[in-house]
């Protein structure tokens, strides 16, 4: 049943993505410049933090400006999708008391929505790509399949998160606490070689392999065989873990919320 | 077009705040599970119990009884919303459900883009400038309105909006649950007529409500529940009769 469910969501993958494209719309309605406030909001946090990290941390802008643009882009979307996940179905429970509509479809509106959001902050990466001269190379179509990987451990997250949060109302806080300290402890504002005798803070992390399989492509750095490996793997796992723990809350979504 | 309902059971889990929270849960593996397991509060409530019933080509189901007799858990059941404890619900056709009014409204939205927005919930994908968006509003009666967000409607408009927008894409089976209330006199009609329409083409109506008048002039056959079980199901006429001996020896 919870296969159905899901099989049910991606077939009517135009209605989530309308949804998500709709949720994007409400948030900038009646605002002047609307969704380019996502753009400038990343442009101005990336300007700054090139200007000042670079200095703080010794390196170079010119390498370190592309690497803070594109690590934001990408955390911006695990960090919001995974706290957004803990209300997915409680936003929608005027849809789910009402309809037959396959629930995993709300978790599928909320990566679509901050999809969206991250194609809005692209732009700010090409920018500065450009800008500073960075080398693409072949190995950068790599992140096309990386990037797909990264969307997928997303769903599968956001599924549990959502789930459990509908039933226990301590996950929502659990999960924002637990976002704000992965966020330090992640190299998102770092770089991974600044640490050096202590890279087993990266080893544990599974973010940080997320985050490596997009970044290091677009960068035009080859990805570790290593990297590869553990994404897939957390893809595995991840996929068994959540379908079963779907298939026991499904049911009694509806009437928690 | 069909609805074929089968020693349905559903139950409603009622969880207490305390049992809530995550801690209560840690506390309980603490503590082997024994002792907490009372203050858990893993209580149900059987709001459908062993119903059965059925509905044919182009009839009108209504469906009565006390406030929590379980009418809307029944609709529901049958709308898909809810999964059985027990039991089958079978659905010929293609099932519209409309509880109160307005599914997945934005009420930033103005009332053409909830249109198309409710139609994708039912899944059919429209655009504002479609011949059928034009028949909506023509049904529901909002003129300049529906260029308004539809925070500034009123219940009643709300209502039709959302009744315009379920009948337009017309389904086999309609499920209509305590909406015309808000709706005025001159809109039940328009609503009835629609609904008679429906039910010509050998669809299929269920129907709950509490206003009697709506029952007598919207359905051919009713089904009476009480506490979750069917108290009778038969003949409007047979039920209007029993109803109203029911009022008498109550009051």
């Amino acid at each position: 049943m919870a296969v159905f469910d899901i099989s049910e969501s991606f077939a009517r993958l135009n209605l989530w993505w309308m949804l998500g494209f709709n949720d994007l719309k409400a948030r900038y309605r009646g605002s002047v410049l609307g969704p380019i406030w996502i753009t400038i909001a990343l442009g101005v946090t990336v300007g700054g933090i090139a200007v000042l990290y670079s200095g703080l941390l010794h390196t170079k802008i010119d390498t370190f400006a592309p690497y803070i643009a594109i690590s934001l882009t990408i955390w911006a979307l695990i960090q919001t999708s995974l706290v957004e996940a803990s209300s997915v179905f409680v936003v929608a429970a005027n849809v789910i008391k009402q309809t037959a509509l396959p629930k995993s479809g709300h978790v599928l509106r909320l990566v679509f929505r901050n999809l969206l959001i991250f194609a809005h902050n692209f732009v700010i990466v090409v920018f500065v790509m450009v800008l500073f001269k960075v080398k693409v190379s072949l190995f950068s179509l790599l992140a096309i399949p990386g990037f797909l990987l990264l969307l997928f451990n997303l769903t599968w997250m956001s599924l549990i998160i959502s789930s459990l949060s509908s039933r226990y109302k301590d996950v929502p806080q659990i999960v924002l606490n637990a976002m704000t300290f992965i966020t330090i402890m992640t190299p998102v504002y770092w770089q991974p070689n600044m640490i050096p005798g202590r890279e087993w803070v990266l080893h544990v992390n599974p973010f940080y392999y997320l985050l490596e399989i997009v970044r290091k492509p677009i960068l035009g750095e080859l990805v570790d065989i290593q990297i590869w490996l553990v994404v897939l793997v957390m893809s595995a796992i991840g996929s068994i873990l959540s379908l079963s723990l779907f298939a026991q809350m499904r049911g009694k979504i509806v009437h928690w919320i | 077009m069909s609805i074929r309902v089968s020693n349905l059971t559903i139950d409603l889990p009622l969880i207490d705040v305390s049992a809530n929270s995550l801690r209560r849960k840690i506390i309980n593996l603490a503590v082997g599970g024994k002792f907490m397991k009372k203050q858990s509060g893993d209580l149900i409530i059987r709001a459908i119990d062993n119903v059965s019933f059925e509905v044919d080509d182009g009839e009108r189901v209504g469906v009565v009884g006390h406030n929590g007799a379980g009418k809307t858990t029944l609709l529901r059941a049958v709308a898909g919303v809810f999964e059985p404890r027990a039991g089958k619900v079978i659905i010929d056709g293609k099932i519209t459900a409309l509880f109160g009014a307005g599914i997945g409204l934005d009420p930033e939205a103005t009332g053409l883009e909830n249109i198309v927005l409710m139609a994708a919930y039912l899944g059919m994908h429209i655009k504002t400038t479609d011949p059928i968006v034009e028949d909506i509003i023509d049904f529901c009666d909002l003129n300049d309105y529906i260029e308004l967000p539809v925070k500034v409607y009123s219940t009643g408009m709300l209502g039709r909006l959302a009744f315009a927008v379920a009948t337009s894409f017309k389904p086999d089976v309609l499920i209509l649950d305590e909406w015309l209330g808000a709706g005025d006199q001159a809109f039940i009609t328009k609503a009835n007529n629609r609904v008679t329409n429906f039910v010509n083409n050998a669809k299929v109506v269920l129907l709950a409500s509490h206003a009697t008048n709506i029952i007598e002039q919207m359905t051919s056959r009713v089904l009476w529940l009480d506490r979750g079980k069917v108290k009778f199901f038969g003949d409007t006429k047979e039920w209007k009769q029993l109803h109203d001996e029911h009022l008498s020896t109550n009051a």
